[in-house]
């Protein structure tokens, strides 16, 4: 009982600058519907480092932006770990070309690569309600060193648009050398699954499972073994999966089906850019 | 046993002593001692024969690099490679450290034929959240590496910059979050090591001292405002006033900060300017139908074709009839140190070829050494 006030605290905090008071009753929607979630760390600082034995050629901004815009029909909701503000800013501005409105979520004030802040973002179709949620994840230093301001979280987007009123949420947890990924996963799905309609997407930090906190939800990539490449681009192993796309298996009784960089070619063209596999989930109202 | 038996005896077990020893140090990963890199030396690269494609080393993108008219030195974070230009011959010096724990490296030459270098050096195998510490390579006649006394510890966002020669100190810098480290290695060996807490983005060495520009991240602009630092020692830098539309064109988003030519310049669209170690800043007069390029800082080794191995600058400024322009490596700007068709060319230069054509948007793969 304590746990289930607690969560309902949290998740009034979290929602709280969220208002729902004008909410109208979205359309009906269509019998059968599927959505699509697209989900990538660009390692927007990381891999831009000169001098670096792990130097991308190319930014992977670019690599999402292309993905994103190849899809047909359109994701849904779009999801991006580590973008420098000018990264994000500048993705936004090509996807609002098809109806996408962006909402990023800085973690850390200054970043050497981007000359500014850094952070995730999410960008999904249709019109916003309200303003944008966040929740700060419990304390992590940032590589060994103590940054207060590193603020790691789950940030989220209420929208209104194919016939439902909906969250999209992006996610970045810590690594395992500074923090709690799984005490961070479990906290964002302790707070989202307050909400009944809801698409996570997040680079997790960790390697399946996730932990037992995301019940009633489809991992549409569960079928995944690995997301994540090797830290050189000449090396394009890959490592074990740590990117996921979460939903509510009441919201959508199937998922059907995910598609990652399951071969050679598209693991060398994707190391150009990041060291993360794009991710792409779809999820079906039909069994 | 006779004398000479007990002499060969003896020089086995020192030998073997030896060996041990030099293998313990290397097994560290490079200790507060000095270590020894293993020498090979090559066969010379036959006249007419390109010289990259007896290149010792793989060529990876992030490969830095360094070069006057004596040698090309460049590195695959394993080994450092050396080509003699008069005698073309390479030499490689293996980096005495484990595979896979060198994350990072820049190089600057020495002025007396070798060169040094600053790393950042994973405690164990790579990867985003070990953790860093700063060692120093030298080369003149062997390599050497040796960590900073106090292994400061840097984090995986890190990276070395080289900063440039003052007197008989070589510099590097190492921007890490909103700090920065400071690198000096003199001549005599001696290291100097300091951190500022605040993100220098860009500094260069003068014949008068060094002039930089810090980042201001309080503001958590996608650009910060940006303050002039300069001071006689690189890790004694003070803020310095500029004034008018210099330090407003620093603060602006279309401002960049770079080392070009003999220090720091600001530059945007239409105009830049020079800044000197007092803050006070000159326009840089600038002829369109002369475009005047202007190169520096940093080098990556970039792929092009399978023909042409180019190490290009980070920043590459051009002045054309639409005005200024800073462009990095991914737009196509390109100077710096080049073999063409297996040649070592400098450039630009009043007595090389021009430079090659931009580099294509999208690069070819990477190619690997031999």
């Amino acid at each position: 009982m304590t746990a289930r006030r607690a969560r309902a605290a949290l998740a009034a905090v979290f929602l709280s600058c969220i208002p729902t008071a004008h909410l109208v009753a979205p359309p009906a929607p269509a019998s059968a519907y599927t959505a699509k979630a697209s989900q990538l760390n660009i390692c927007g600082a990381y891999c831009h480092r000169p001098n670096k034995s792990n130097y991308r050629t190319k930014w992977g901004h670019d690599l999402l932006v292309f993905y994103v815009m190849s899809e047909n029909p359109a994701p849904w909701l779009v999801t991006a770990q580590e973008t420098c503000g000018v990264q994000s800013w500048s993705v936004g501005s090509t996807l609002s070309s098809r109806g996408y409105l962006g909402r990023y979520f800085p973690t850390l004030g200054y970043n050497t690569v981007c000359q500014g802040s850094f952070g995730d973002s999410l960008w999904a179709i249709g019109p916003d309600v309200g303003g944008p949620g966040s929740f700060q994840f419990s304390a992590s230093t940032y590589d060994g060193q103590v940054l207060p301001d590193e603020k790691r979280q789950v940030g989220c987007q209420q929208k209104q648009n194919f016939g439902f009123t909906w969250f999209g949420c992006v996610l970045h947890t810590v690594d395992t050398a500074n923090g709690d990924p799984y005490a961070q996963a479990a906290e964002a799905a302790w707070v989202t699954g307050s909400t009944a309609t809801r698409i996570v997407g997040g680079d997790f930090n960790v390697a399946p499972p996730v932990n037992n906190g995301w019940p009633n939800s489809w991992e549409a990539d569960q079928s995944l073994a690995r997301t994540a490449l090797l830290a050189t681009m000449s090396d394009t192993t890959l490592e074990n999966k740590i990117d996921y796309v979460f939903s509510p298996t009441a919201w959508f009784p199937a998922s059907v089906g995910v598609t990652s960089c399951s071969t050679a070619a598209a693991r060398s063209s994707t190391a150009q850019y990041t060291d993360h596999c794009y991710l792409l989930s779809t999820f079906s109202n039909s069994l | 046993m006779r004398k000479s038996e007990l002499r060969a005896g003896g020089s086995i077990i020192g030998l073997t002593l030896v060996f041990v020893l030099t293998a313990l140090l290397a097994a560290c990963g490079g200790s507060d001692d000095v270590t020894v890199g293993e020498l090979n030396t090559q066969e010379p690269t036959a006249a007419g024969q390109p010289v990259m494609s007896t290149a010792p080393l793989s060529q990876l993108p992030g490969s830095p690099f360094i070069a006057d008219d004596t040698a090309l030195w460049y590195t695959d974070f394993s080994s450092i490679a050396r080509f003699d230009i008069a005698a073309r011959r390479w030499t490689t010096f293996k980096i005495p450290a484990k595979p896979g724990t060198v994350d990072g490296m820049s190089l600057q030459l020495t002025g007396t034929g070798g060169v040094v270098g600053v790393a950042t050096i994973c405690d164990a195998e790579c990867d985003r959240s070990t953790p860093r510490h700063l060692a120093v390579l030298v080369i003149e006649k062997k390599l050497s590496l040796r960590d900073i006394d106090n292994r400061e510890s840097v984090s995986s966002d890190s990276f070395v910059a080289p900063v440039g020669r003052s007197g008989t100190e070589v510099t590097f810098r190492v921007p890490d979050g909103s700090r920065t480290h400071m690198v000096t290695v003199d001549r005599d060996g001696s290291i100097n090591s300091t951190i500022i807490d605040e993100p220098i983005a860009a500094l260069c060495a003068t014949a008068d001292g060094y002039v930089g520009a810090a980042d201001d991240p309080s503001t958590g602009s996608p650009l910060a405002p940006r303050t002039v630092v300069a001071g006689k020692s690189a890790t004694d830098l003070k803020a310095v006033g500029v004034s008018g539309d210099a330090q407003a064109l620093l603060d602006s988003p279309d401002g960049t900060a770079v080392c070009a030519g003999q220090g720091l310049s600001v530059v945007g669209p239409g105009r830049a300017y020079d800044i000197s170690v007092d803050g006070s800043a000159t326009p840089v007069a600038s002829d369109v139908g002369r475009p005047l390029q202007r190169e520096l800082e940093l080098g990556n080794a970039v792929d092009r074709e399978g023909t042409l191995w180019m190490a290009a600058t980070a920043v590459n400024l051009r002045r054309s009839a639409s005005g200024w322009t800073a462009a990095g490596t991914d737009s196509g700007a390109v100077t710096g140190y080049a073999t063409v068709d297996g040649e070592l060319l400098r450039y630009p230069s009043d007595s090389k070829p021009a430079a090659p054509e931009p580099l294509p948007t999208s690069a070819p793969a990477p190619k690997q050494g031999p």
